[in-house]
């Protein structure tokens, strides 16, 4: 058996866990640039409001039902999914993160109540994080996510269901091919058009027909049907190989100088990031693309200096990356995003001291002095020359909540 | 070029008698943190609680992980906002108790939005040059 543990409406979730004042009220979260709406809880769901709709849309409903709005705010959402995969982990420690809300969890040996236990972990998640959660187990995969859409669609109270062998006709008989984990519309439709409308119409599909007509995947998506587990566990997360640190503008981007100016706040907070877990990096790469929309102009580049000796000194790493920058910059055109990316990663311990660079120590100093600014005064209280300016094409965030854990000045009050 | 480094770089003196016995330096964080996941920091705002010498600033450890009982001090939500108080569970009847005199006691009636965050574990108080 494999589960799968997903949390219900997250974002939102996230949010309201440190707003009791909001149970009950529509709650959405928009996505970067606070362009669309890309959560939301039941309350919202109710107003009639979907996923992907843009926020404009959605805007003159959203204010005359009192509804409250907020912009992705990823340090409380990284910090609350840590929480709950910590608990899940708990009663199971085989927990194979899939994404910010999602985990798989396999279970390598015989369970004798796992409903009971699935329960158990479901309410211990509440108690411990205020995040609400659902859990499926099937004997894959494909069939664990089958199992948690049904928990949440048949057993809303509960939230837990184990698909046994012997229900899974009864339930893939109700599952529509385009609900499936890896089916997407465009397969969906060839299924329909060939008369596999649903699950167990899939599982029973002619192997030679689908891989011959769709794909390996889809194969490997009808064995994880008929119970035969054929989706690799990545039970070990890939180690971090490089620390990106990038955005899309609030608007299209013209003028070399407000380019460097965000190439440099990047630069500044992959080198915050770098610091903070005491590594050094040989190579900064630095990219700019234009807007992908129709219409405009297209162009998109990167570029990568070299550290050496590998460094994690703020004004290197800036240097670099406007060095970078210049190599690709164009005039003429709108950019829509800029990002830098460190990579070359060395932690301190497997560092070893080159026999003929020493290391400058007035460079450490600072290094330390900066950090432990940041620390007392955050993020803004130290910024590179280059990164100062009006910032005027910096991310909108216009209803960003504060960062409720991760944070000393933003920590919740009780009276 | 790299060269292979070894833990001691110079070779001469005598090596520290205690350096088998070191230990790490006291943490506070396992001092207040029992349960990482389920922990969480709230400040405290007004004087409700200086009997409990709790004050107005203060940061309270808060553990969602334990089932709060009768006595414990706990931040609840109490028609949407949070609150500090002792827990005092009577006869059916849940109140929320200010350690201050000049405070009265809440009854929770039926028709409030009430619920328990979490049990307060540990205060924070920094006197002089502490960031919070
Ligand atoms: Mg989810």
């Amino acid at each position: 058996m494999i589960g799968l543990m997903d949390c219900n409406s997250f974002y939102a979730s996230c949010e309201q866990v440190f707003r009791p004042d909001l149970s009950g009220v529509p709650v959405v979260v928009l996505s970067n640039n606070d362009g669309c709406i890309v959560a939301m809880n039941a309350a919202a769901k109710a107003l009639g409001i979907r996923r992907g709709t843009p926020f404009f849309q959605a805007r003159s409903l959203l204010a005359s039902s009192h509804a409250a709005v907020f912009s992705s705010n990823y340090a409380l959402y990284q910090s609350m999914s840590n929480r709950v995969m910590d608990v899940v982990r708990e009663t199971f420690p085989m927990v194979e993160i899939y994404s910010i809300d999602e985990a798989f969890i396999p279970l390598p040996y015989a369970v004798s109540d796992l409903l009971s236990l699935a329960r158990c972990t479901k309410s211990r998640v509440e108690q411990c994080t205020g995040i609400p959660v659902s859990l499926g187990f099937g004997r894959t995969k494909t069939l664990a996510k089958i199992a948690n859409r049904w928990a949440k669609k048949r057993f809303p109270r509960e939230g837990c269901f184990v698909l046994q062998e012997d229900r899974e006709e009864v339930v893939l008989r109700s599952v529509p091919v385009a609900d499936i984990w890896g089916v997407g519309t465009r397969k969906a439709r060839v299924l329909i058009a060939h008369g596999i409308t649903t699950a167990w119409d899939l599982r029973n599909a002619s192997e030679y027909w689908v891989k011959k007509r769709l794909s390996l995947v889809t194969l490997k998506t009808l064995w994880e049907l008929r119970g035969k587990p054929s989706i690799a566990d990545e039970l070990v997360p890939p180690p971090r190989k490089g620390i990106l640190s990038s955005q899309s503008f609030s608007r299209a981007v013209t003028e070399s100088r407000e380019l460097e100016e965000a190439v440099a706040s990047y630069a500044e907070r992959a080198a915050a990031k770098l610091h903070a877990q005491g590594s050094t990096a040989a190579w900064v790469s630095v990219f700019i693309t234009t807007s992908r929309f129709a219409g405009e102009q297209r162009y998109g580049a990167g570029a990568s200096r070299r550290l050496d000796p590998p460094a994690d000194y703020l004004p290197d790493i800036t240097n670099a990356a406007l060095g970078a920058l210049g190599e690709i910059w164009r005039p003429g055109f709108r950019y829509a995003k800029a990002g830098v990316f460190l990579f070359g990663i060395d932690t301190s311990e497997s560092r070893q001291p080159s026999l003929f660079t020493v290391p400058d120590p007035r460079k450490a100093a600072i290094t330390r002095a900066a950090g432990l600014i940041r620390e007392k005064y955050g993020h803004r209280g130290l910024r590179c020359l280059h990164a100062g300016g009006h910032r005027t094409w910096s991310m909108r965030q216009e209803h960003l909540s504060p960062r409720y854990t991760t944070s000393w000045a933003d920590i919740p009050q009780a009276r | 070029m790299t060269v292979p480094l070894f833990g001691e770089l110079i070779p001469a003196g005598f090596p520290s008698p205690a350096s088998d016995y070191e230990e790490g330096e006291l943490d506070f964080n396992t001092l207040l943190i029992k349960r990482r996941a389920a922990t969480y920091c709230i400040k405290v705002s007004g004087e409700s609680m200086t009997g409990a010498g709790i004050l107005s600033g203060d940061i309270l450890v808060v553990d969602r992980s334990i089932q709060a009982a009768d006595g414990d001090i706990v931040v609840a939500a109490l028609d949407g906002e949070f609150t500090v108080k002792r827990l005092r569970l009577r006869r059916g009847c849940v109140v929320l108790r200010p350690e201050n005199p000049a405070y009265r006691d809440i009854v929770i009636g039926d028709d409030q939005d009430f619920l328990v965050f979490g049990v307060v574990t540990g205060v924070v108080r920094t006197l002089r040059g502490g960031k919070a």
